[in-house]
Protein backbone atom coordinates (compact mmCIF):
# COMPACT_ATOMS: atom_id res chain seq x y z
CA UNK A 1 0.00 0.00 0.00
CA UNK A 2 1.28 2.65 -0.97
CA UNK A 3 0.45 6.76 -1.76
CA UNK A 4 -1.15 8.03 -4.43
CA UNK A 5 2.01 9.42 -5.93
CA UNK A 6 4.15 6.58 -5.21
CA UNK A 7 1.79 4.72 -7.29
CA UNK A 8 2.27 7.01 -9.68
CA UNK A 9 6.00 6.61 -9.88
CA UNK A 10 5.17 2.45 -9.75
CA UNK A 11 2.99 3.14 -12.80
CA UNK A 12 5.07 5.16 -14.73
CA UNK A 13 8.00 2.92 -14.11
CA UNK A 14 5.93 -0.12 -15.21
CA UNK A 15 5.19 1.91 -18.63
CA UNK A 16 7.98 3.83 -19.58
CA UNK A 17 10.89 2.59 -17.60
CA UNK A 18 12.52 3.98 -15.18
CA UNK A 19 13.66 7.60 -14.82
CA UNK A 20 16.95 8.34 -17.01
CA UNK A 21 17.96 11.47 -15.22
CA UNK A 22 20.05 12.16 -12.17
CA UNK A 23 19.11 14.51 -9.51
CA UNK A 24 20.37 18.10 -11.12
CA UNK A 25 18.25 17.37 -14.19
CA UNK A 26 15.30 16.26 -12.28
CA UNK A 27 15.50 19.60 -10.83
CA UNK A 28 16.39 20.85 -14.00
CA UNK A 29 13.01 19.41 -15.76
CA UNK A 30 11.11 21.10 -12.24
CA UNK A 31 12.13 24.20 -12.78
CA UNK A 32 11.23 23.70 -16.84
CA UNK A 33 7.63 22.71 -15.96
CA UNK A 34 7.59 25.40 -13.22
CA UNK A 35 8.36 27.86 -15.85
CA UNK A 36 5.69 26.20 -18.49
CA UNK A 37 3.33 26.06 -15.59
CA UNK A 38 3.51 29.97 -14.73
CA UNK A 39 3.32 30.78 -18.59
CA UNK A 40 0.28 28.56 -19.03
CA UNK A 41 -1.18 30.33 -16.08
CA UNK A 42 -0.70 33.37 -17.65
CA UNK A 43 -1.93 32.41 -20.85
CA UNK A 44 -5.27 31.12 -19.43
CA UNK A 45 -5.63 34.37 -17.75
CA UNK A 46 -4.96 36.91 -20.76
CA UNK A 47 -7.35 34.57 -22.71
CA UNK A 48 -9.89 34.42 -20.30
CA UNK A 49 -9.86 37.80 -19.64
CA UNK A 50 -9.60 39.20 -23.68
CA UNK A 51 -12.65 36.70 -24.35
CA UNK A 52 -14.95 38.43 -21.67
CA UNK A 53 -13.99 42.09 -23.04
CA UNK A 54 -14.11 40.74 -26.39
CA UNK A 55 -18.29 40.21 -25.27
CA UNK A 56 -17.90 36.31 -24.71
CA UNK A 57 -20.54 34.78 -22.39
CA UNK A 58 -19.78 32.89 -19.37
CA UNK A 59 -20.78 29.69 -20.76
CA UNK A 60 -18.71 29.94 -24.21
CA UNK A 61 -15.07 29.96 -21.47
CA UNK A 62 -16.51 27.91 -19.22
CA UNK A 63 -13.91 24.83 -20.20
CA UNK A 64 -11.07 27.99 -19.86
CA UNK A 65 -12.67 28.73 -16.61
CA UNK A 66 -12.68 25.38 -14.82
CA UNK A 67 -9.47 24.51 -15.63
CA UNK A 68 -7.85 28.03 -14.35
CA UNK A 69 -9.82 27.75 -11.35
CA UNK A 70 -8.77 23.34 -10.85
CA UNK A 71 -5.69 24.80 -11.55
CA UNK A 72 -5.58 27.09 -8.71
CA UNK A 73 -7.37 25.19 -6.08
CA UNK A 74 -4.80 22.56 -6.38
CA UNK A 75 -1.86 24.47 -6.20
CA UNK A 76 -3.76 26.55 -3.14
CA UNK A 77 -4.27 23.34 -1.75
CA UNK A 78 -0.82 21.86 -2.17
CA UNK A 79 1.00 24.65 -0.92
CA UNK A 80 -1.38 24.91 2.58
CA UNK A 81 -0.95 21.10 3.01
CA UNK A 82 3.06 21.85 2.92
CA UNK A 83 2.87 24.76 4.92
CA UNK A 84 3.93 27.31 2.86
CA UNK A 85 2.42 30.61 2.26
CA UNK A 86 4.36 32.05 -0.29
CA UNK A 87 7.47 32.01 -1.86
CA UNK A 88 7.98 35.74 -1.00
CA UNK A 89 8.74 36.78 2.82
CA UNK A 90 7.52 40.20 2.07
CA UNK A 91 3.90 38.13 1.03
CA UNK A 92 3.19 37.51 4.45
CA UNK A 93 0.20 35.15 6.38
CA UNK A 94 -1.56 38.02 8.11
CA UNK A 95 -4.41 40.80 7.63
CA UNK A 96 -3.05 43.97 6.46
CA UNK A 97 -0.99 41.60 3.43
CA UNK A 98 -4.52 39.90 2.41
CA UNK A 99 -6.13 43.26 2.70
CA UNK A 100 -3.52 44.77 -0.09
CA UNK A 101 -4.29 41.53 -1.96
CA UNK A 102 -8.17 41.87 -1.77
CA UNK A 103 -7.42 45.92 -2.66
CA UNK A 104 -5.71 45.27 -5.44
CA UNK A 105 -7.87 42.40 -6.98
CA UNK A 106 -11.07 44.72 -6.37
CA UNK A 107 -9.34 47.84 -8.20
CA UNK A 108 -8.83 45.36 -11.10
CA UNK A 109 -11.89 44.10 -11.13
CA UNK A 110 -13.35 47.68 -10.76
CA UNK A 111 -11.56 48.39 -14.44
CA UNK A 112 -12.95 44.75 -15.99
CA UNK A 113 -16.46 45.11 -14.44
CA UNK A 114 -16.97 48.72 -15.78
CA UNK A 115 -15.56 47.93 -19.30
CA UNK A 116 -17.97 45.08 -19.41
CA UNK A 117 -20.62 46.41 -17.95
CA UNK A 118 -20.70 49.42 -19.61
CA UNK A 119 -21.51 51.23 -16.27
CA UNK A 120 -19.65 52.45 -13.27
CA UNK A 121 -21.66 51.66 -10.79
CA UNK A 122 -21.78 47.95 -12.53
CA UNK A 123 -17.55 48.36 -12.15
CA UNK A 124 -18.15 49.47 -8.43
CA UNK A 125 -20.47 46.55 -8.10
CA UNK A 126 -17.78 43.96 -9.11
CA UNK A 127 -15.00 45.40 -7.55
CA UNK A 128 -16.87 45.19 -3.82
CA UNK A 129 -18.11 41.41 -4.28
CA UNK A 130 -14.23 40.68 -5.52
CA UNK A 131 -13.06 43.04 -2.25
CA UNK A 132 -15.76 40.90 0.00
CA UNK A 133 -14.75 37.38 -1.63
CA UNK A 134 -11.13 37.62 -1.57
CA UNK A 135 -11.48 38.67 2.23
CA UNK A 136 -13.92 36.26 2.72
CA UNK A 137 -11.55 33.55 1.41
CA UNK A 138 -8.56 34.62 2.74
CA UNK A 139 -10.11 34.50 6.23
CA UNK A 140 -10.87 31.18 5.72
CA UNK A 141 -7.19 30.20 4.21
CA UNK A 142 -5.16 31.94 6.89
CA UNK A 143 -7.42 30.12 9.52
CA UNK A 144 -6.44 26.78 7.73
CA UNK A 145 -3.13 27.69 6.94
CA UNK A 146 -2.20 28.67 10.23
CA UNK A 147 -3.95 25.41 11.91
CA UNK A 148 -2.03 23.15 8.98
CA UNK A 149 1.67 25.26 9.97
CA UNK A 150 1.58 24.51 13.59
CA UNK A 151 0.45 20.85 13.27
CA UNK A 152 3.60 20.89 10.74
CA UNK A 153 5.34 22.62 13.21
CA UNK A 154 5.04 20.20 16.17
CA UNK A 155 4.99 17.18 14.37
CA UNK A 156 7.00 15.10 17.15
CA UNK A 157 10.47 13.91 16.28
CA UNK A 158 11.03 9.92 14.72
CA UNK A 159 12.17 7.52 17.48
CA UNK A 160 15.25 5.32 16.97
CA UNK A 161 14.17 1.35 16.39
CA UNK A 162 16.53 0.91 18.98
CA UNK A 163 14.66 3.31 21.53
CA UNK B 1 28.47 29.79 -5.75
CA UNK B 2 32.41 29.32 -5.82
CA UNK B 3 33.95 26.56 -8.14
CA UNK B 4 34.82 23.69 -6.84
CA UNK B 5 38.44 23.13 -7.54
CA UNK B 6 39.22 20.69 -4.55
CA UNK B 7 37.17 18.23 -6.81
CA UNK B 8 39.15 19.01 -10.09
CA UNK B 9 42.54 18.64 -8.05
CA UNK B 10 41.39 15.51 -6.66
CA UNK B 11 39.41 13.94 -9.71
CA UNK B 12 42.99 14.75 -11.86
CA UNK B 13 44.82 13.48 -8.76
CA UNK B 14 43.12 10.12 -10.12
CA UNK B 15 43.82 10.84 -13.52
CA UNK B 16 40.40 10.92 -14.49
CA UNK B 17 38.09 12.07 -16.66
CA UNK B 18 34.68 14.44 -16.21
CA UNK B 19 32.83 11.37 -17.95
CA UNK B 20 34.94 8.66 -16.23
CA UNK B 21 33.90 10.40 -12.49
CA UNK B 22 30.01 10.64 -13.38
CA UNK B 23 30.11 6.99 -15.10
CA UNK B 24 31.35 5.32 -11.74
CA UNK B 25 28.82 8.08 -9.54
CA UNK B 26 26.00 7.41 -12.21
CA UNK B 27 25.38 10.69 -13.19
CA UNK B 28 25.73 12.41 -16.49
CA UNK B 29 28.78 14.52 -17.19
CA UNK B 30 26.96 17.98 -17.72
CA UNK B 31 26.21 17.35 -13.79
CA UNK B 32 29.82 17.19 -12.79
CA UNK B 33 30.62 20.39 -15.12
CA UNK B 34 28.06 21.81 -12.90
CA UNK B 35 29.11 21.12 -9.66
CA UNK B 36 33.06 22.12 -10.32
CA UNK B 37 31.61 25.30 -12.10
CA UNK B 38 29.67 25.91 -9.16
CA UNK B 39 26.68 26.06 -10.65
CA UNK B 40 24.58 23.45 -8.77
CA UNK B 41 24.61 22.12 -5.47
CA UNK B 42 24.66 18.53 -5.34
CA UNK B 43 22.98 16.46 -2.47
CA UNK B 44 24.94 14.71 0.05
CA UNK B 45 24.41 11.54 -1.08
CA UNK B 46 25.78 12.50 -4.49
CA UNK B 47 28.48 14.48 -2.23
CA UNK B 48 29.27 10.60 -0.39
CA UNK B 49 29.47 9.02 -3.31
CA UNK B 50 31.93 11.51 -5.57
CA UNK B 51 34.62 11.18 -2.23
CA UNK B 52 34.17 7.38 -2.06
CA UNK B 53 35.11 7.13 -5.84
CA UNK B 54 38.23 9.72 -5.21
CA UNK B 55 38.87 8.62 -2.03
CA UNK B 56 38.17 12.05 -0.19
CA UNK B 57 36.16 13.44 2.67
CA UNK B 58 33.21 15.26 2.64
CA UNK B 59 35.30 18.00 4.44
CA UNK B 60 38.13 17.63 1.63
CA UNK B 61 35.84 18.05 -1.42
CA UNK B 62 33.50 20.33 0.11
CA UNK B 63 33.93 21.70 2.78
CA UNK B 64 34.77 25.53 3.15
CA UNK B 65 37.83 27.05 2.16
CA UNK B 66 39.28 28.85 4.52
Amino acid sequence: MGTLKEKAVQAANKWLGPSTLDEMQELKTLKIYRNGMIFTWLALMVAIVAQLLAGARLPQIAGEWLIFMAVDIYILGAMIKAGIWSTRRKLKADWPTSLWASAIASVSTLAFGWATSGTLWGGLLTAAITLVLCLVCFAILLQVYKIRQKKLEQEPEEKNDGE
Amino acid sequence: MAKNLQLKAARAEKDMTQQALAAAVQVSRQTINAIEKGEYNPTIRLCRAICRVLGKTLDQLFGEES
